[in-house]
């Protein structure tokens, strides 16, 4: 009786602290810029939100944002259709090597593959001065000022987690539901529009709201790209005049209000059907074997997706390796200088020092809220239930800038007793909550993800045994979970060290720039700067690659799940 | 329609999963398909669906070979396992599919989906969903869903195994009774001898790939055709013994009571002067007996009572020997001395091997 109320008051308490934290941390900053949209003077205001939309330049980079994040999703399914297609369902010779090669666009995030990408396909880049060699026109890859070129970097960044999704839906569906079909006679067609997409469908909405929110809103990669004109520069350029001009709210408002819309969209898209039968997926024994045409023609597709997802990171490489590259088609001679500065530039230096600490106490208070949370939700009944839930997948829908924005506007000069959160004076704070809730939902799905598939006569079998709650939670509980939260862990870290959109527009100090920031303002220097952001970017590729590899091991196919706008 | 099964086999990476099997179902008839796990008979069902394709051998649909026909041209009704109920979709829509993918008339499609769902006792619950039906509903839903293309054929992959005991029990009836309505030929997997005993016309058992024996299931019961058999259907007790000639009223062996005869058709693999293991089921050992008939003595070691028997373990030659009596029928108890008389007439006989 008393265990019992404890475990209900603990629960509250929890709820309550949870509750309390995304009030301050997302609801408040969220509020603050409804407010300053129409507010003026203590007075409401509609002009500037119609000062926004007669802006014919605002107007057309809110319409080049939604048409780079339409553009990078469609892209993406297209490319991971097939592709997951063929790792699900067909046998065939090195297969473990391809998928191993179509994973690794993820371990670099678009913005630093762009530093790479501007020397092979700008006007006077490699791809030019080749074609002029052989005597061709020369062409404009980056086209329309550069937006092919951040359509064409984040498709090719963000396919993966597209695959990784499509995969996870394709993988669970059950075989049988499949050979139903084909007994009642129905051909591949029928089948395919009637069983498989339908049943398919709610997971790739869930998916392709991820990519299309990332892609909507990625300000790296315009900034590289020198692509002004979509609505996250322009969030980003007005950030410093905040506050004499409102209009920079209404653009983050408007942004918030686009991701929620397409965000709410998917999830009324992705509702998940149940499934009754026990689904066994796609079993080893039942991959077909395919016909040698087949095989040739598959081949190429992966040979040429995995040439084309690999340009930007060879591009990379060689501009941090490259000693003189200046009107050549690749660099004249190499050095090793750009990652010795790398290591011993101040600024390098202490971007990678303030990324790892951000990152660690990030993915740390990640690991408890998540923990908690993965628990309370899987195990717990109760109508706050579905508040968490909704409250904790919430930051699926907002774009960092949305929330670094949102913080510059409510903390920035202001002193708070105990805790420094003025980004102006130390950052450090806000980077870490803005971090550790951006990345939340992630570790809580992988660690709900977990407590599902242990299943609670586990813990029950445990607790008949004599065991107590906690002795439960050290020897049964946390020890089947381990992978899972660890993967979830990982994987936050691993994005928190490359987030862009908040870290660029919180961290105002040089000595308080994470990675992100360093790369990009190095890449701003003459000289040196990109081929050190290079070498950093490099660096960054090996990190991320590392703790990918770690979480796909982990979680195997599962790791598609992670990527998901909704559980379904 | 009638199908017939010729020298099948099928193997998963060098190991035999069937071995050359070959019998006929005919038309009309409810054939079970038994035998342990992993002993071939799923996977002989999805070879005949057409699923899955045999290594050698042939499938005849009535003279037709439709070996090489894929499944969705063989018109089959397949009942699985897990049911497979389309979970987007609701029963009507779930048992109307194959009617649709045929481009059968609007009103015809209503008129047959009304009908099969009267035979399966659906009425009512077409707007539903697979999630909101309890298993015995869904099973009924994948049997209506099998049915309604009027198949010639109907395949079940052990349709009551994720049922509870009592709801096994009243689908049993309703399977009997809906195959005696529509007359269709059915294959049915199972691992469960009572399932099979109570519905089947004939059966096959199958064990490690190969085909034991055919037939009605009391003969299968009754003269397993081997050991094997003899365990899988029912209690047995093994005694040793040897062959000593046929006679006319049947074989003489020499058992550990003395000599019997059984008769010639319960005896397989029989040679003269050859060893031999006999089988005797529990119930065809008596307590009650002449002393001029052969028996024997044993001493009890365990009773338990099974509700309407009662089971005593009972120790004799250096073996343990299981009997069963009507309960309440005897006063025996644990350390107890007893003579028992086997009938030789319901004994089988087979030749033992190694």
């Amino acid at each position: 009786m008393f265990r019992s109320f404890c475990q209900r008051f603990g629960t509250a308490v929890f709820f309550l602290c949870v509750t309390l934290f995304f009030f301050f941390f997302l609801a408040l900053p969220l509020g603050e810029i409804a407010l300053s949209s129409f507010w003026e003077n203590g007075h409401f205001t509609w002009a500037y939100v119609l000062a926004v939309f007669q802006n014919h330049g605002i107007r057309e980079s809110f319409a080049n944002s939604l048409l780079i994040g339409l553009f990078v999703t469609v892209i993406t399914t297209f490319l991971s259709l097939p592709l997951a297609y063929f790792f699900v369902w067909l046998d065939f010779p090195l297969k473990r090597l391809f998928q191993g090669l179509i994973l690794l666009p993820m371990v670099m995030p678009p913005f630093v593959g762009a530093l790479g990408m501007r020397y092979l396909f700008a006007r006077c880049g490699s791809f030019n001065l080749l074609l002029s060699h052989l005597g061709l026109p020369a062409v404009d890859f980056l086209g329309s000022g550069g937006m092919a070129g951040v359509v064409l970097l984040e498709a090719l960044h963000l396919y993966p987690i597209m695959y990784l999704n499509v995969t996870a839906s394709l993988a669970s569906l059950d075989e049988s539901l499949i050979e139903a079909a084909k007994m009642t006679g129905a051909g591949a067609f029928t089948i395919w529009r009637r069983i498989i997409l339908p049943l398919f469908l709610p997971g790739y909405f869930a998916g392709a709201i991820i990519v299309f929110i990332w892609a909507f809103t990625d300000l790296g990669t315009p900034l590289v790209f020198e692509f002004r004109n979509c609505l996250a520069v322009n969030v980003f350029d007005r950030v410093t005049d905040m506050h004499s001009n409102a209009v920079g709210y209404v653009l983050v408002l408007l942004m918030l209000a686009a991701s929620c819309v397409f965000f709410l969209l998917s999830k009324s898209l992705s509702k998940g059907v149940k499934v009754v039968s026990t689904s066994k997926g796609v079993q080893s024994s039942s991959l077909k074997k395919v016909s040698p045409a087949f095989l040739c023609g598959m081949y190429a597709f992966l040979l040429v997706t995995s040439l084309l997802a690999l340009l930007p990171h060879v591009s990379v490489i060689l501009v941090a390796f490259s000693d003189k590259w200046f009107m050549t088609v690749l660099p004249e001679s190499y050095t090793l200088r750009h990652f010795a500065g790398a290591f011993t530039h101040k600024l390098a230096v202490s971007g990678i020092r303030n990324s790892l600490f951000l990152s660690s106490f990030a993915t740390l208070l990640d690991i408890f809220l998540g923990v908690t949370i993965g628990y309370l939700l899987a195990r717990k009944k109760g109508l706050w239930r579905e508040a968490l839930d909704v409250m904790v997948m919430l930051p699926l829908a907002i774009p960092g800038i949305v929330l670094a924005f949102g913080y510059v506007s409510l903390f920035a000069g202001k002193n708070l007793p105990l805790l420094t959160l003025d980004p102006l004076k130390d950052p450090t704070a806000l980077l870490i909550i803005c971090y550790s809730i951006r990345r939340l939902p992630y570790i809580v799905r992988s660690v709900y993800a977990g407590f599902q598939h242990i299943g609670e006569s586990m813990e029950e079998a445990g607790r008949s045994l004599g065991a107590g709650f906690s002795r439960v939670l050290r020897k049964i509980t946390l020890p089947l979970l381990s992978s899972h939260i660890l993967a979830g862990a990982i994987l936050t870290f691993a994005f928190c060290m490359f987030e862009v959109g908040a870290t660029i527009l919180l961290a105002a100090r040089e000595w308080d720039y994470p990675i992100a920031k360093t790369i990009y303002a190095l890449n701003m220097r003459l000289g040196d700067g990109p081929c050190i952001a290079s070498a950093m970017g490099v660096i960054g590729m090996a990190l991320l690659g590392s703790c990918l590899v770690l979480t796909s091991a982990l979680l195997g196919r599962k790791m598609g799940e992670l990527f998901r706008g909704s559980s379904s | 329609m009638r199908l017939r099964i010729e020298n099948i086999s099928k193997s998963y990476g060098g190991q035999k999963v069937l071995d050359d099997l070959s019998f006929t179902v005919e038309e009309g008839e409810l054939f079970f398909l038994i035998g342990s796990s992993g002993c071939g008979k799923s996977t002989l069902l999805r070879i005949i669906s057409g699923l899955l394709a045999p290594d050698g051998g042939r499938i005849f649909f009535d003279s037709r070979d439709v070996t090489e026909t894929p499944a969705e041209n063989r018109g089959l009704g397949l009942v699985f396992q897990n049911y497979a109920l389309w979970p987007h979709m609701t029963v009507w829509d779930n048992i109307s599919f194959g009617l649709e993918t045929r481009g059968e008339k609007r009103s015809l499609i209503k008129e047959k989906v009304s009908r099969i769902l009267g035979e399966v006792r659906l009425e009512g619950l077409e707007k539903r969903y697979p999630a909101e039906l309890s298993g015995g509903q869904q099973q009924r839903v994948a049997l209506a869903r099998a049915l309604v293309i009027e198949p010639p054929l109907v395949l079940l992959d052990e349709p009551l195994s994720n049922l509870d005991a009592g709801l096994r029990l009243e689908m049993r009836g309703e399977l009997r009774r809906i195959h005696k309505s529509l007359g269709v030929t059915m294959v049915y997997v199972t691992h469960d001898q009572k399932e099979a005993l109570s519905l089947a016309d004939r059966m096959a058992l199958l064990h490690n790939g190969k085909l034991e024996q055919v037939g009605a299931p009391y003969e299968l019961y009754k003269t397993p055709s081997s050991s094997y058999a003899a365990s899988f259907l029912g209690e047995t007790n093994f005694l040793p013994g040897t062959f000593k000639a046929e006679t006319a009223e049947g074989w003489l062996l020499e058992t550990p009571w003395g000599e019997a005869k059984i008769p010639s058709d319960h005896v397989f693999g029989a040679r003269e002067k050859g060893e031999a293991v006999i089988s005797l089921r529990p119930e065809n050992l008596s307590f009650q007996g002449s002393l001029d008939d052969p028996c024997f003595e044993a001493e009890v070691l365990e009773k338990n009572f099974l509700g309407d028997i009662t089971q005593l373990v009972l120790k004799a030659f250096g073996q343990k020997i299981t009997a069963e009596t009507v309960s309440g029928a005897d006063r025996l108890k644990p350390g107890d001395r007893t003579r028992l008389w086997p009938k030789a007439a319901e004994m089988t006989a087979y030749k033992r091997e190694g």
